[in-house]
């Protein structure tokens, strides 16, 4: 229940990120992407607090956003660029983690949902890369394993 | 156990590929669920069936990419095929060492066109006929990975395999940005088809 709950705090932080993000002046395509990954943060988020409660345990609450606004200093974010930064570094933290937690979780079911969280984390890293640095497929997915770890 | 003239091999080889042949849709070539899931890891039971399975399929993804690279091209790129292509040998050589070490025979990789069916058609269908042939490819294994995180035991393996789904993952997003799609239409990446 510990390692789950640790994991929604992940996907509340990352949800808190592009909800801050999306007040950054960008434009159409970051906007969208900045919205996506919300969106797809806040369905792992829900998806984990189903999975703690079908454990008979209770969802940690996110915190209030102002707590995120100073952990994280998202007021600093005043660009796309900045966005792209801060994500890709929370992203790759969230897979590595995720992977760390993987063999301890003793249901398949919930090993598989956290391998399609990871892969999807996976996705918006080449999302994000096609954000940073458009018109360059091969940077997308850069490396035969993901670790969330430098290469 | 299987070794490189187990008719366990064979038998898997021609699993996936004879249901690969089955696909109907005339660019779905390869049909990602019956490829992976409905044939060798729907059968998967233990880490070294998996690890099998999982070697096979990223073989046949390695040689289609190698293909493709050489023979035609794909959409998305001109760098793209070939360093996907050396990123399922990395996979397939990853999983390879695991099963060595297990005891377990790494299955015969393919040789010929004519050993991945509609691979070649795909080559001469053009870049996009050939992304798309790719995308089952790599739709097939994700579907595979994300069924074998529910049965593999060994720590490691289930990290490594997960790492490799997510850089399936990755690749997915590549080519589905090539055919116009979306580029990532599900917060839980699973293979199921959209």
């Amino acid at each position: 229940m510990r390692l789950l709950n640790a994991a929604l705090a992940m996907e509340h932080r990352l949800a808190a990120i592009y909800t801050a993000a999306a007040a950054v002046p960008a434009g159409r395509s970051a906007r969208d992407t900045v919205e996506r990954l919300r969106r797809h943060e806040a369905e792992h988020a829900r998806g984990l607090e189903e999975a703690i409660r079908d454990l008979g345990g209770t969802p940690d609450a996110a915190l209030p956003a102002a707590e995120y606004r100073t952990l994280l200093r998202l007021r600093s974010l005043t660009t796309p660029a900045d966005i792209w930064r801060l994500a890709m570094r929370l992203e790759n933290q969230t897979i590595a983690a995720y992977l760390e937690a993987l063999p301890k979780l003793s249901i398949g079911q919930l090993r598989q949902t956290v391998s399609a969280i990871v892969a999807s984390e996976a996705e918006h890293l080449a999302l994000i890369a096609a954000e940073s640095d458009p018109g360059r497929p091969t940077l997308l997915a850069p490396q035969a394993f993901v670790t969330g770890r430098p290469g | 156990m299987t070794g490189p003239r187990d008719p366990c091999r064979a038998l898997t080889r021609r699993g996936l590929l004879g249901r690969a042949a089955l696909g109907t849709a005339a660019a779905a070539l390869v049909t990602g669920s019956d490829l992976v899931t409905g044939v060798a890891l729907g059968q998967a039971r233990t880490d070294d069936e998996i690890l099998t399975s999982s070697i096979a399929l990223e073989q046949l993804a390695a040689f289609s990419y190698e293909q493709i690279a050489t023979r035609g091209s794909l959409a998305g790129g001109k760098d793209v095929a070939a360093s996907f292509a050396r990123q399922e040998h990395e996979h397939a050589d990853a999983l390879a060492t695991v099963l060595a070490q297990r005891g377990g025979g790494v299955p015969a990789p393919p040789r010929r066109l004519k050993d991945v069916p509609g691979l070649q058609r795909a080559i001469a269908g053009g870049p996009r006929t050939s992304a798309a042939f790719a995308l089952e490819i790599e739709q097939a294994a994700v579907t595979a990975y994300y069924a074998a995180q529910g049965k593999i035991e060994h720590h490691e393996l289930l990290r490594t395999t997960a790492s490799i789904m997510a850089s399936e993952a990755q690749h997915l997003v590549v080519l589905r940005g090539a055919l116009h799609r979306d580029p990532a239409p599900d917060p839980f990446v699973t293979g199921r088809r959209r």
